[in-house]
């Protein structure tokens, strides 16, 4: 056990006997720089590969066994679970279990690491780091979908299928918008999903930053920088002024509106003319909306009704005249405009309100006003006005006949088009701009009429991908501390630049733009001595059940360095040294014996090593979600196995046969079936995924409709083959769903089974209920 | 039995390799118990022992969402009657939205019971029972704006993810009834505002989450998923369940003893009780006549009922919601409006406390009662694109506003604190929501500083750095 996380290290330093280790962090195991690790000379045969000898050494020197090679069809399933997240078909088992050449194992590996279910499954271990969702979580009232968070998800599938040096990897998650510009390769902007695709905290930006410093210290480094937002880390050396100056570089970042496309669109595909064609509509559509109520703004009876409440309310207060607006369907904001506007005229004299001015103070106007604007005069005149109600509709019309796009030569008529449209004029604004002059109704049908483009954007077929970006503004953010991390109290400034704990030399200032390039170099650099460690923990955590280090996004000082550490540093240092590779690095993992051991522990490692942190055996391990979701739709050869795109309903009947990791991920009502099976909260980064056994599953498993389906057809299945033989059908299931073949006791139990069994109407056949039964057994969802 | 297998303790995760499952650091580890039984290992819902003995040991948090108004309900204010229609004669507290002179509260007060608990007409029913009431009328909150206020009423905290009341509590104490989820939330029709956040498990395990039950439907499958069979009888299922243990164990006995296989084969037992016992506690139709006329009619009565037959059957935390959205939000008619939404409740939450009296349950059962905040005594203005620009009705007010507690400890009869004259501001004995929720905590039995979770390098807790246990409250 862990002398740290013992419970008598804990009273012994609640009690203030013992001191908690809180130095600067310069002998802390993991702020070393990874060492190249001496292997001893390998004493067993049993040792295939450097980390064997490691782990063998080990092992001698706590006196521990190790178990025994597992069997091929173990090894089997195994690699078709890690490496795919699918069960192993019978015929890839039976392959490997005869084939007698010495290497049949590796090749069988290479295979495997070849196909591109091998992208699917390692993209969704990392969807967990980068907290991925298809939306933002909660806002007031614009589209909630990420349309092209998607596009993350494939880069990621690619990503490792391709295997991208695991450096590049991070460059491109960081700093995308830079890759892509110099390798003139646009699909490096999908990589930035990794920053921008985090819950939107009512678009508050302190919130969104954090969440990015967040997911990239604790995803990247492992280390607890937001920790740092109000205070000193109280544990490992990182300042408050740290945690700003990478606040700053996120600062002077920007996320444009406009997307950038991931290469050019296919302009002749009909699906794309479609989307084009749709968004146009949809976007005249809005621009529709506001242009007829601009102009409406202008004509003589709307004139009129503004001019008679600007008259009749001179004197009243704001919520008077918003009351009479109300009532009478006008503006409430242009009708205190109004109001005010001719106010001013009348004070200022304009030529085209004297008259106004003077019936208003003299109750009739004169025989002649040559200072007047002589059109508006000749109109009053010709009326012959002699009330202001009178006046206001003669001015409704005159200045609605001057109502015109371009200046009149006349300057009399100019002056009186200047009334409408100079700046500031009530109806002098853009028409996009009524938005806030909108009553609620208004807004509402705006905001659905937006939603509807956005919608369009989104979710069309043919919408071309784009990457979620954050490029680099033109002035960078000088960023200052925030004291106890609330922004209006402005402490010291500090420059944009990488943690000083970490930084080896003396921490120089970032230079380039906002500094996220640099901040992704100083990550992804080989003397950086915990990037290789963590993904390198990672990785094991989903290779062996468990990770070596047991906090894999917490590498700071309270966490002790793990039993076999010279492993994780053996294999950092191997993993930097192949140039990244992380295929290279799982082959290495895959092909020691320490991986291909079989689960059934040997005489004397419970004792030794119950909690098998020395690994004297492999681990059992349950599917996730995913895995199980696919797994079910595989038994049946259901597996739609087209990879990318939009994501989809998966929980929707008619049942989706997509693989799981293209399903929808709603971060704000995340579904509870999501939840019930501990799938990844796409809130907050994941470090590792909880792993309950809660009544719930059992009833998924028990009444679920997808399981229900998926047994009704394996039920045909066997109903069929029972024809023949019941033993051939049971043996049919049992290879389909287990990857072997049944003994003779297990045909006996399934041929009882299915005798005993009373069909009723609702449910006829009997192999039905049997392969309902199958599906629900441990060995389905446990790996050996 | 003489024969031993060679070492149970193999059966079962060891402690450590749990805490680091469920993500439990040390400071959880260190107050010891939570998860003490090896069966915790896979079911943190297992029942555990509170921190220290705890008055209560469920709540039903009964949540006027939109924020019912103080001055109309449980803060009488006599000289905002003789100010009605002036400018009061305090500077405005600034609220969401501009308020203008004073609005008197359209209901009449009267005083309840011995204790003498001055209450509105809204809740004739509820009045009964004044005698069993904790009134705070000097609650606040921090912003005058729905989502944060929602947030920090329900899970400590206004902007970022942190878990809910409920979901601290099912962690705290597990549940007492492992056919049903530890945390209910029921809400007729549709999410409240900030939707499932508001019951979210955040960093806590999933199964600490809220699950939701939308009132509106009677049928039992359309409330919890999965929950029934539609084709197999029970007969049927049994039998198929036996198929399924009998090659489990086949699977376990090639194996070693492993907690997880086992465990797996226990869960199925307990979802095949589950179908039955979830039935029965959704079904309103099994309780007597009297019962059922003493709740009265309509989707409050339904879902009062449940949340009484739900606590009854052992679920630790029941939050009721009366409507999607924000029913309380009365920005407009206020008169109208908040007598139709205390016609739709009152009745039911009178019986509530009522019929868990007479079973003996009102005893260590909290129920609480509040929005998110309360309202403004000043009359709302119209303002372009907000309300509908009638004069009658009032603005959010997060500065003052009255929530009640009864049951599971608290001092029945009882007033505490006071807003100012008008009723805008908590100014004696001010109550933060944060010093409610180390109160309700402490209700149930644990120190709010010592209930932690550690996450992401640090330890969290419900009222992070902040909440005094308002002791005055307890009996």
């Amino acid at each position: 056990m862990n002398p740290r996380t013992s419970f008598l290290y804990v009273l012994l330093v609640g009690l203030g006997l013992l001191p908690l280790q809180s130095e600067d962090g310069s002998s802390h195991w993991a702020f070393q720089s990874v060492p190249s690790v001496k292997l001893p000379p390998v004493i067993h045969d049993t040792a295939l590969t450097p980390i064997d000898a490691l782990h063998q050494a080990s092992l001698d020197d706590q006196k521990l066994p190790m178990a025994e090679e597992a069997p091929r069809q173990r090894l089997a399933r195994r690699l078709a679970y890690h490496l795919h997240g699918l069960p192993a078909a019978i015929d890839d088992v039976v392959a490997l279990e005869n084939d007698p050449s010495p290497n049949a194992y590796e090749r069988h590996l290479d295979r495997q690491l070849a196909s591109p279910r091998y992208g699917e499954r390692w993209a969704r271990h990392w969807m967990d780091v980068a907290r991925y969702a298809d939306n933002k979580g909660y806002v007031f009232q614009e589209e909630r979908r990420y349309p092209y968070a998607y596009t993350y998800r494939d880069w990621l599938v690619s990503a490792f299928n391709q295997d991208l040096p695991y450096d590049e990897f991070i460059r491109q998650q960081i700093a995308g918008d830079h890759v892509a510009k110099e390798s003139r390769d646009p699909q490096a902007y999908a990589a930035m999903g990794f920053l921008t695709l985090g819950r939107r905290f009512l678009n508050r930006e302190p919130d969104i930053i954090d969440d990015r410093i967040d997911v990239v210290t604790r995803g990247l480094l492992g280390l607890t920088v937001s920790c740092a937002r109000c205070h000193d880390h109280k544990f490992d050396p990182i300042p408050i002024e740290d945690y700003y100056s990478l606040y700053g570089v996120f600062a002077s970042s920007h996320e444009p509106s406009d997307k950038p496309l991931l290469g050019e669109p296919d302009t002749k595909s009909p699906a794309y003319q479609a989307f084009l064609s749709e968004e146009k509509k949809r976007q005249q559509k809005i621009d529709d909306y506001f242009t007829t109520r601009h102009a409406k703004l202008r004509t003589e009876p709307l004139l009129k009704a503004y001019f008679q409440l600007a008259h009749d309310g001179r004197d009243w207060d704001e919520p008077k005249i918003g009351s009479r607006a109300q009532a009478e369907k006008l503006y409430q904001k242009i009708s205190l405009q109004w109001r005010d506007r001719i106010v001013k005229l009348c004070n200022d004299e304009d030529p085209a309100f004297l008259p106004w001015k003077h019936l208003l103070e003299n109750g009739s106007l004169p025989e002649s006003m040559d200072a007047a604007n002589p059109i508006v005069w000749k109109a009053l005149t010709a009326a012959k006005v002699g009330s202001m109600n009178e006046l206001i509709a003669v001015y409704a019309k005159v200045i609605a006949e001057a109502n015109h796009d371009k200046p009149h030569e006349n300057k009399h008529r100019e002056s009186i088009r200047q009334l409408l449209v100079s700046k500031d004029s009530p109806t002098g604004l853009e028409p996009e701009k009524l938005y806030r002059i909108f009553n609620t109704r208004d807004q509402e049908t705006v905001r659905k009429l937006r939603r509807e483009l956005k919608q369009h954007q989104a979710m069309s077929p043919g919408a071309p991908p784009r990457g979620m970006v954050l490029l680099d503004k033109e002035k960078p953010v000088e960023p200052v501390v925030f004291v106890r991390g609330n922004p209006s109290f402005r402490g010291k400034q500090v420059p944009r630049q990488y943690l000083s704990a970490l930084e080896e030399k003396d921490c120089q200032p970032y230079q380039d733009g906002s500094g996220r390039r640099q901040l992704a170099e100083d990550i992804a650099s080989p003397s950086n001595p915990l990037t290789a460690r963590v993904f390198v923990n990672r990785t094991w955590m989903h290779l062996f059940g468990k990770p070596m280090v047991d906090a894999p996004s917490d590498f700071g000082i309270r966490t002790e360095a793990p039993e076999l550490v010279a492993v994780l540093d053996h294999l950092a240092g191997d993993f930097m040294r192949g140039g990244w590779s992380i295929k290279r690095l799982h082959r290495e993992i895959l092909t020691s014996a320490i991986y291909r051991q079989d689960s059934l522990a040997p005489q004397g490692a419970f004792d030794g090593d119950p909690e098998n942190r020395w690994l004297t055996r492999m681990n059992r391990q349950r599917h996730g979600f995913e895995a199980m979701r696919d797994a079910l739709l595989a038994a049946s050869d259901d597996l739609d196995l087209k990879a990318g795109g939009q994501p989809i309903d998966i929980l929707k009947k008619p049942f989706s046969q997509r693989r799981t990791i293209y399903g929808f991920i709603d971060r704000q009502n995340l579904p509870s079936t999501f939840r019930t099976f501990d799938i990844a909260s796409p809130d907050v980064h994941t470090p590792r995924r909880l792993e309950t056994m809660v009544p719930q599953q059992a009833l998924y498993m028990m009444n679920g409709p997808l399981v229900a389906q998926q047994a009704e057809q394996l039920g045909q299945l066997g109903q069929e083959l029972a024809m023949q033989s019941p033993e051939q059908a049971i043996t049919a299931l049992y290879h389909r769903l287990f990857a072997r073949t049944p003994d003779k006791e297990e045909i006996l139990i399934g041929q009882a089974f299915i005798n005993d069994w009373t069909p009723s109407d609702n449910f006829p056949n009997s192999w039905e209920a049997y392969a309902h039964a199958l599906l629900s057994a441990n060995e389905f969802i446990f790996i050996d | 039995m003489s024969h031993h297998p060679e070492d149970l303790s193999h059966h079962f995760y060891t402690r450590r390799d749990f805490l680091s499952r469920v993500g439990m650091g040390m400071g959880a580890a260190a107050f010891g118990g939570l998860f003490g039984q090896s069966e915790a290992a896979l079911n943190p819902l297992a029942s555990k022992p509170s921190q220290y003995f705890g008055r209560a040991k469920r709540v039903i948090h009964l949540f006027m969402n939109g924020g019912p108004s103080q001055v109309d309900t449980f803060d009488p204010k006599p000289l905002l009657t003789k100010h009605h229609g002036k400018a009061l004669p305090m500077d405005y507290l600034k609220t969401e939205r501009k308020t203008g002179a004073g609005y008197r509260s359209p209901f009449e007060f009267a005083q309840h019971g011995q204790s003498g608990i001055e209450i509105s007409e809204l809740f004739p029913h509820v009045a009964k029972c004044a005698d069993d009431l904790c009134v705070i009328r000097s609650m606040h909150a921090d912003v005058p704006n729905h989502e944060p206020s929602l947030l920090l009423m329900n899970c400590g905290e206004s902007r970022l993810v942190r878990p809910s009341m409920g979901s601290w509590v099912s962690y705290g104490l597990g549940t007492a009834n492992q056919n049903l989820p530890g945390f209910i939330t029921m809400c007729p029709g549709g999410y409240p505002i900030q939707e499932s956040q508001n019951w979210q498990a955040g960093f806590l395990p999933g199964s600490f989450q809220g699950t939701y039950i939308d009132t509106k439907h009677k049928q039992v499958e359309k409330l919890i998923e999965n929950i029934r069979n539609q084709r197999l009888d029970a007969t049927q299922q049994r039998k198929q369940l036996d198929l399924v243990q009998k090659l489990n164990q086949r699977h376990l006995e090639r194996r070693q003893q492993d907690a997880q296989l086992e465990a797996r084969l226990q869960s199925y037992e307990l979802a095949y009780r589950m179908q039955m016992d979830a039935t029965d506690a959704f079904d309103i139709e099994r309780e007597p006549q009297h019962i059922r006329d003493l709740y009265g009619k309509g989707t409050q009565a339904r879902q009062m009922l449940i949340a009484r037959r739900l606590v009854e059957r052992g679920v630790r935390f029941v939050q009721v919601w009366h409507g999607p959205g924000q029913p309380w939000d009365n920005h407009d008619d206020i008169e109208v409006r908040h007598r139709k939404l205390a016609e739709q409740c009152d009745q039911a939450i009178g019986a509530l406390l009522t019929d868990l009296k007479q079973r003996g349950m009102l005893d260590d059962t909290l129920v609480i009662w509040g929005g998110e905040f309360g309202r403004t005594p000043t009359v709302e203005l119209p303002k372009p694109g907000s309300n509908a620009g009638k004069i009658n009705g009032r603005d959010h007010n997060h500065y003052g506003f009255s929530m009640w507690l009864a049951g599971g400890g608290v001092k029945g009869g009882y007033i505490h604190g006071a807003t100012d004259d008008f009723g805008f501001q908590a100014v004696e004995k001010p109550v933060h929501v944060h010093d409610l929720h180390a109160t309700i905590l402490h209700l149930l039995g644990f120190d709010h500083e010592e209930l932690t979770y550690h996450y992401a390098g640090r330890d969290f807790r419900l009222t992070d750095v902040h909440g005094k246990v308002v002791h005055e409250l307890i009996a």
